[in-house]
């Protein structure tokens, strides 16, 4: 072979892993949504005052979503960043649980603590001595928005206190030093530095409220969102209209999230030096913020310790239950779901599943990652292409698959196969990210070495790269399952009555309002997850921090 | 095995990192590529070595153009700045790396890593990883790497620039066993003189991407052919004079008026021509006021146990004198702030 054709075959090679992944995953399903979409109906669409109404709505629920999550996210970002005291990572770790448990259990703690037997029309009841409910606010906006806030307040915390955290400490003290009041200092040592990190936690939490599903079908009663929309007329022609509408949406959101993350990591490369020191908690606003801190974990907390509560309680919803018991779980492998699946059913095919999708993602992603790492110009496609699927329209890109793999050609509407489908193309990006993180790590001079010791490009990937992430691999694995295990957007629009992952049963169970059982389901779930988190946090870090 | 560069260049974006150098090393010989942070010479390590692609000229080992050659293909050993060892595997597997790596069978392999273990003193620390390891041990493996799959041409990256001055002395004595042992040809590059001067057989200095002085490294540290070279080589002081004129082996100029032989000039200007004299601050001495070369006042002494070093403000330029004895210093002290005169070592002296 020429010189130049082996060239331009290991060119075409190193671009092949991660094109072959968007085209299959995300470019095919939507050109079918395009190819599917009648222009005249699209344009229509954008005047009809029930897409407008909904779009409005949607918005609106995204924004007050976002809101109070940064304004209550801002103090307890501040003071991880600023105070050091014991306990801190336990703090830290307590209040990422409602992040890293699947929404879907969330959401059946906010209705254990919202619904009209709930936790706080009891308190509420007791204390002001009438009859529940006194708030009634469970399906409608508000419950979805207050689902939001416990779901994405950690993601916001997480993201301002790495802003907090990089403020130039040489900055504040050059301010006041120089006399400046605590205005000037707060506008020229922190406003300016904080700015990128609050714009991009509020984006990434509209994002996430944008496209949310899982909550609105669950707690949203009338209240509908766009995503919803779309899985609710996805037999019928205006679906794909729709889809367009929203990808086109989201597509914009990711380019403003993808622009200012470059921005974040230039900021963030020079502001290594002099950073703030972390004091003791002994002053009174340290205290009053370790109180306030303390108070939003526990509340934070409430939803998932309801859930588990429930989950080995006979009685009905209470705060402390007195007498333990296994009956909701032995109960659980009596139901039957769909066409007489069992629960034992269920939880084969969740975690059938959810290996295959494991084993893909990470074969899919060190292929990725390791092609990336030969040439500059893939890895920087790659970092570009990763960062779009983050915010993307489930529900639009379930659509396409549904109309390019599920009735096309393929037909493989009501196999497993789809949903691992789904799951791999949300999952393969992040543990991509958590794959190059480590990957980036291992020093270029190793890998000249491997090569100028006569290593063939296979031989070092076998016995220096894979080996020294290896850790980022286990954890890759545990995070890609469990992320299967509580996937539920391409779960619930690819389930049929014989094919069923854990959180669509959870679903039906809290759809036919048997919250007992449905407790006990997502506790199991909640263990699940919560314990491959911890291992996963064991094995890497970079999973937790990439995630 | 020769190694010659030739008018090899290599720019970063706008930034010329190496321009235009080129060298012969002979076979089992050391050179030394000399010079100051970000000339270029590691730039040009790495273009030898085939990590780095040229922009334009040629690497040719004995003769014959390697530039093309991916680096696995040209038979190299290297010792990396930061040591690049894998940290998981054992010293055995670590040395052991390049053998398997180029197919070599099981059994020779083993005999070669005892054999390499024994020469750089790793014998009993087979089963360690490096961070089990002290810094010179670590050293010792990088080298020990190096060399086992009896590379044609090794190349060291300072590799003595993370150790401290023990250990610097006792892996320097291991590169040289080495290099004396294997006879291989070596490019040695570092920013210490003295290091550079201890362990090269020929000696290169380059600034800002190119060669400033390529020699037989006795040669070019009496004889730098540059004011740059000369300067870096440690001859820091300097003084403005006038060509007088040519006697016998000398080159009479005049520095303040006084009339002295120079037996080493580098460039002849011809007689009334304005010229520099340098000069290395263990060539002057500080003497009485009268006596010396040129006169000044003695504005600093510091001590610094082994040697003593003073500071003469001359008409022209301040001046470094080096002393040996703590003698000196009681005896300079006096003198503080008092004109003295500088006698300089002449012989020594380099004129351009």
């Amino acid at each position: 072979m020429a010189k130049g054709d082996k060239g331009g075959l290991v060119l075409a090679l190193s671009y092949l892993p991660l094109m072959a992944f968007f085209t299959f995953f995300y470019a095919l399903p939507i050109l079918s949504i395009l190819f599917s979409t009648d222009a005249t109906q699209l344009v229509s669409l954008l005047g009809d005052p029930y897409i407008i109404r909904l779009t409005v709505d949607t918005t609106v629920q995204a924004i007050a979503s976002t809101v109070p999550s940064i304004m209550l996210a801002i103090p307890l970002a501040y003071f991880l960043s600023r105070y050091a005291f014991r306990g801190a990572n336990l703090l830290r770790y307590l209040l990422l649980t409602p992040f890293f448990v699947p929404a879907f259990a969330v959401t059946e703690g906010i209705i254990l603590m919202l619904g009209e037997r709930g936790i706080l029309n009891q308190i509420l009841a007791a204390l002001l001595r009438i009859d529940p409910p006194v708030l009634d606010v469970l399906y409608s906006m508000v419950a979805v928005v207050i689902a939001h806030v416990f779901y994405y307040l950690p993601l916001a915390v997480l993201i301002l206190e790495q802003g907090f955290s990089s403020v130039d400490r040489e900055l504040v003290d050059a301010s006041e030093v120089s006399g400046a009041s605590w205005f000037l200092t707060l506008k020229v040592a922190y406003l300016n530095r904080m700015i990128p990190f609050v714009t991009a936690s509020s984006l990434l939490v509209f994002a996430f409220s944008f496209i949310t599903y899982s909550t609105p079908i669950l707690i949203g009663g009338k209240f509908t969102t766009l995503e919803v929309e779309i899985y609710s007329t996805r037999a019928r022609p205006v679906s794909s209209s729709l889809a367009l509408f929203q990808l086109m949406f989201t597509f914009l959101l990711s380019l403003a999230i993808l622009a200012l993350r470059e921005k974040l990591y230039v900021k963030d490369a020079s502001s290594t030096r002099g950073r703030m020191p972390k004091t003791p908690v002994l002053t009174t606003s340290g205290k009053v913020l370790l109180g306030y801190a303390i108070v939003l974990v526990a509340i934070e907390l409430l939803p998932v310790y309801l859930v588990l509560a429930q989950s080995i309680s006979s009685s009905t919803v209470v705060l402390f239950p007195t007498a333990l018991s296994l009956d909701n779980l032995i109960r659980l492998f009596g139901t039957e779901f769909g066409f007489g699946i069992g629960f034992i059913d269920v939880i084969l095919q969740s975690f059938s599943i959810a290996t295959v999708v494991a084993l893909f993602s990470v074969f899919a992603s060190v292929l990725i990652v390791w092609q990336g790492s030969k040439r500059e110009d893939v890895r920087k496609l790659m970092t570009a292409l990763l960062s779009f699927p983050l915010s993307i329209s489930r529900s639009s890109l379930a659509l396409g698959m549904m109309l390019c793999y599920g009735f096309g050609f393929l037909r493989l509407y009501g196999s497993w196969t789809l949903i691992a489908a789904g799951h791999i193309a949300i999952i393969v990006p992040l543990i991509t990210r958590v794959m190059e993180a480590s990957w980036t790590r291992i020093s270029p001079e190793v890998r000249d070495a491997a090569e100028l010791f006569g290593a063939s490009g296979i031989f070092r990937l076998l016995k220096v790269e894979l080996p020294l992430i290896a850790p980022a691999i286990v954890a890759s694995f545990l995070l890609a399952f469990s992320s299967s295990i509580s996937e539920f957007t391409f779960s619930n629009f690819f389930s049929t009555l014989n094919l069923m992952t854990l959180p669509v049963s959870a679903a039906v169970l809290i759809d036919l309002r048997r919250l007992d059982l449905a407790a006990a389901l997502n506790g199991l779930v909640i263990v699940v997850v919560m314990a491959a988190e911890a291992a996963t946090s064991l094995v890497s870090e970079e999973a937790i921090r990439v995630v | 095995m020769d190694l010659e560069v030739r008018g090899v260049s290599k720019a970063y974006g706008g930034t010329r990192a190496v321009d235009g150098v080129t060298f012969r090393l002979p076979s089992g010989k050391i050179l030394a590529l000399l010079g100051p942070s970000g000339c270029g010479k590691t730039t040009t390590l790495k273009v030898i070595s085939g990590l780095v692609s040229p922009d334009s000229g040629m690497v040719l080992f004995d003769g014959e153009d390697v530039t093309g050659l991916p680096p696995r293909e040209r038979d190299i050993g290297m010792v990396f700045q930061n040591l690049a060892l894998f940290p998981h595997l054992t010293v055995e597997e670590n040395v052991a790396f390049p053998l398997e790596a180029r197919g070599v069978s099981d059994s020779v392999a083993r005999d070669r890593v005892r054999q390499v273990m024994d020469m750089v003193e790793l014998d009993g620390l087979e089963r360690r990883y490096p961070h089990e390891l002290s810094g010179g041990q670590q050293q010792r493996v990088a080298i020990g790497r190096a060399i086992s799959s009896n590379a044609k041409l090794l190349l060291l990256d300072e590799p003595l620039a993370s150790l401290d001055p023990a250990l610097k002395s006792e892996v320097s004595e291991v590169i040289r066993k080495v290099q004396r042992e294997l006879r291989v040809t070596t490019v040695y590059v570092t920013h210490d003189q003295s290091e550079a001067i201890l362990m090269s057989d020929l000696l290169a200095v380059m600034f800002e991407g190119q060669l400033d002085a390529f020699g037989e490294t006795p040669i070019v540290y009496e004889s730098p052919p540059t004011q740059s070279s000369a300067s870096f080589l440690g001859a820091t002081n300097q003084l403005p004079c006038t060509i007088e004129g040519v006697l016998e082996h000398e080159v009479m100029v005049s520095i303040g008026g006084r009339s002295v032989g120079v037996t080493k000039p580098i460039w002849w200007r011809g007689t009334g021509n304005e010229a520099r004299l340098l000069f290395r601050p263990e060539d002057a001495k500080v003497v009485a006021q009268g006596h010396g070369v040129v006169r000044g006042k003695l504005v600093g002494l510091m001590y610094g146990g082994s040697r003593v070093v003073a500071r003469v403000q001359t008409d022209y330029w301040k001046v470094e004198c080096r002393g040996n004895t703590s003698r000196a210093y009681s005896a300079l002290s006096s003198m503080l702030g008092k004109d003295v005169g500088i006698r300089i070592n002449m012989e020594r002296t380099i004129l351009f």
